[in-house]
């Protein structure tokens, strides 16, 4: 199913002490599965929290967000999280992978909450794992990795529940060129082989050109592209 | 389910489930005490060699003609046997020692009656172990108008035995107010008399001679004033006939009779020191009970405190966990079971070391006071009630940590770091 993202006028509005600052202001975008979108702009600009919109992570403060047409803004986030575990998948700058489970177990984890059989779920994470050159290290835990491993294996988890679109905030921020590099080609190819949708936050104009559509955000507002 | 068990790693779990170890050993001690206390009490009691007994009521220096009362009493048809019995402080004087010693005064014959089969004497729930006992089972002395026979039979104390190497057929001497008197050693006994309270403070042993001769010895058979028998003795031990003992109607009405008869003295049933060791029990009972609450509470309150503390730490973990589709319900379970799995594991592992704690304090004071009873009891009740005490503080304390890790808001996950 082609899955589609949609925010109409949305504002995300932050009380800081007794000033009200706007990160997003009436910001209105449609993404869709097959998509591979880039969205830049400088620090504070709202890169960030366009991103938590379309994961349905956070809640907006005006407007609306529809995925495949239905209006998800008033469900409450933690109801979401069922249409959060099928539809995306997320990448972090941090990695993030849960300290205490191996690098299969950790990709396994999603798809045990989704409710898929043990014995499937290490099969197919073992395949995701091999698709991100990572087999070989999946019962390394995640501090027994480097910097770029985790990542790879972070990208692994994204696809556990073979979501539509996977969301990444600034992938390779925390890796050397290399690593980063190597993750950038992996993001591709889920885009070009697997058609999946992949938006992708990011300073780097190198990753920004890989990417058929991107969006330059400033000040809580897009200022290119759409 | 599937659980992250984002909470159960690190030298943090160990050390908080030590500390929790602790205050659960701490738990079940106090416990296993106040019910080894309660089981060896209510033991001694339910073993006591005399159904009633006549006692003075108030201080005073005793009952007086203490063997003819005892023989008025034995002659009712519902009494088995009476026998007057003394007690006594007296000094003596060992390997250059002035040993202060608690004295019990009985007329042997008539103890015997009272004793188990196994040598084990109750009087007013102190127990005494006899292996030797005295050759001479009357009270010649007495009978002769304290002037008759001084057979000088001493049975010892088993803690003087091993100090002061005394022996059968060893010389003593004792003084008293009645003067200084000696005996020969006829053998040992162990005993609780002189195992706690103030009195072990004061006195180093304990000793059993005729009832006659101690009471020459403390200056109660005869008057100071003008040297007539008064035969004071301290109390006399009633033993009812089995079909009196069956029948709880007619043995009160027996006891209240005595009480009417002899309204000078106390007269006290088994049934009304039961009552009496059950009120004392109770406030034992609630006395263990707070301390093991405070203490479970102390332990409790720091597993709280370091989930708490790993909540705000892991936070972003668990947002982590949100965004990639665990639901509250997940974060729930994967706090609280962290908890409880911390907690019954130290609990676990209490329970191993308070049985050694158990047997331990058995060990210590077994061999420090003679005494072969149980002073700590581990059984299955003790480890259930603060299992109880445990399980239900730390299921509700724990919800607190739960409950803030629940509440934590996803929206911070795509933060940049210095955001979060």
């Amino acid at each position: 199913m082609n899955v589609k993202v949609e925010l109409r006028e949305v504002w995300k509005e932050y009380r800081m002490g007794q000033v009200t600052v706007a990160a997003l202001k009436g910001v209105s975008i449609t993404i869709s599965r097959g998509e591979m979108v880039a969205i830049t702009g400088p620090s504070g600009s709202g890169k960030t929290t366009l991103l938590n919109m379309v994961g349905c992570v956070d809640k907006p403060t005006r407007g609306r967000v529809l995925i495949d047409g239905e209006d998800v803004t008033p469900t409450p986030l933690d109801r979401l999280a069922p249409l959060r575990l099928k539809k995306f998948g997320f990448i972090f700058q941090r990695f993030y992978l849960l300290p205490t489970l191996s690098a299969l177990h950790n990709v396994m984890f999603p798809m045990l909450k989704a409710g898929v059989k043990r014995a499937e779920a290490q099969k197919r994470a073992l395949e995701l794992l091999d698709t991100v050159g990572m087999r070989e290290r999946a019962t390394h835990l995640p501090y027994q990795l480097s910097g770029g491993e985790q990542q790879r294996v972070a990208i692994a988890r994204a696809l556990a529940n073979d979501p539509d679109i996977i969301l990444a905030d600034e992938p390779t921020g925390e890796l050397d060129s290399e690593s980063g590099r190597v993750v950038v080609e992996l993001l591709h190819r889920l885009w070009k082989d697997m058609g999946r949708g992949v938006v992708v936050v990011t300073h780097q104009s190198e990753i920004a050109s890989r990417c058929r559509r991107k969006i330059v955000m400033r000040d809580g507002r897009i200022v290119g592209g759409r | 389910m599937s659980l992250s068990w984002l909470f159960l790693k690190g030298r943090r779990v160990v050390a908080t489930s030590v500390a929790v170890m602790l205050s659960a050993v701490l738990v079940l001690s106090m416990l296993s005490v106040s019910e080894a206390l309660e089981k060896s009490a209510e033991k001694r009691e339910r073993a006591s060699s005399e159904d009633i007994l006549l006692t003075t009521a108030y201080l005073s220096n005793g009952i007086p003609g203490g063997h003819a009362l005892s023989e008025e009493i034995s002659s009712d048809s519902n009494v088995t046997v009476a026998t007057p019995i003394s007690l006594a402080i007296a000094s003596a004087l060992v390997g250059g020692e002035d040993l202060p010693l608690v004295g019990v005064g009985v007329i042997p014959g008539e103890i015997e009656k009272f004793m188990g089969e196994d040598g084990v004497l109750f009087i007013s729930g102190q127990k005494m172990e006899i292996s030797d006992f005295f050759e001479e089972k009357g009270d010649p002395y007495f009978a002769g108008g304290y002037k008759g026979r001084w057979t000088g039979e001493i049975l010892l104390d088993e803690v003087l035995k091993g100090k002061y190497g005394l022996r059968k057929g060893s010389r003593i001497e004792l003084s008293g107010p009645g003067g200084r008197m000696n005996f020969t050693v006829s053998g040992f006994f162990s005993t609780t008399l002189t195992g706690g309270g103030v009195v072990s403070y004061y006195v180093k042993g304990a000793f059993m001679v005729h009832l006659s001769e101690l009471q020459a010895l403390s200056g109660l058979a005869l008057s100071p004033d003008n040297g007539t028998v008064v035969d004071r003795c301290w109390g006399i031990l009633i033993k009812v006939s089995e079909k009196l003992r069956e029948d709880n109607e007619a043995f009160e009405s027996f006891a209240s009779s005595l009480k009417a008869r002899y309204p000078l003295y106390k007269v006290i049933t088994l049934q009304e020191r039961f009552k009496r060791l059950d009120e004392q029990y109770n406030l034992v009972k609630v006395y263990s009970f707070s301390i093991s609450f405070i203490s479970a509470s102390v332990g409790l309150l720091f597993l709280l405190a370091i989930m708490y503390i790993n909540v705000q730490q892991k936070g972003q973990l668990l947002r982590v966990l949100k965004a990639i589709g665990a639901s509250n319900r997940d974060i729930f379970l994967e706090v609280y079971l962290s908890s409880l799995l911390i907690l019954f594991v130290s609990f676990l592992s209490a329970i191993l070391v308070s049985y050694f704690v158990a047997g331990y304090i058995n060990d210590y004071f077994v061999s420090s006071t003679g005494i072969d009873v149980s002073y700590a009891i581990l059984n299955t009740s003790v480890a259930l009630k603060a299992f109880l005490i445990f399980a239900g503080l730390g299921a509700v304390l724990n919800l607190y940590p739960t409950f803030k890790a629940v509440r934590i808001k996803l929206e911070g996950v795509r933060a940049p770091p210095e955001r979060w």
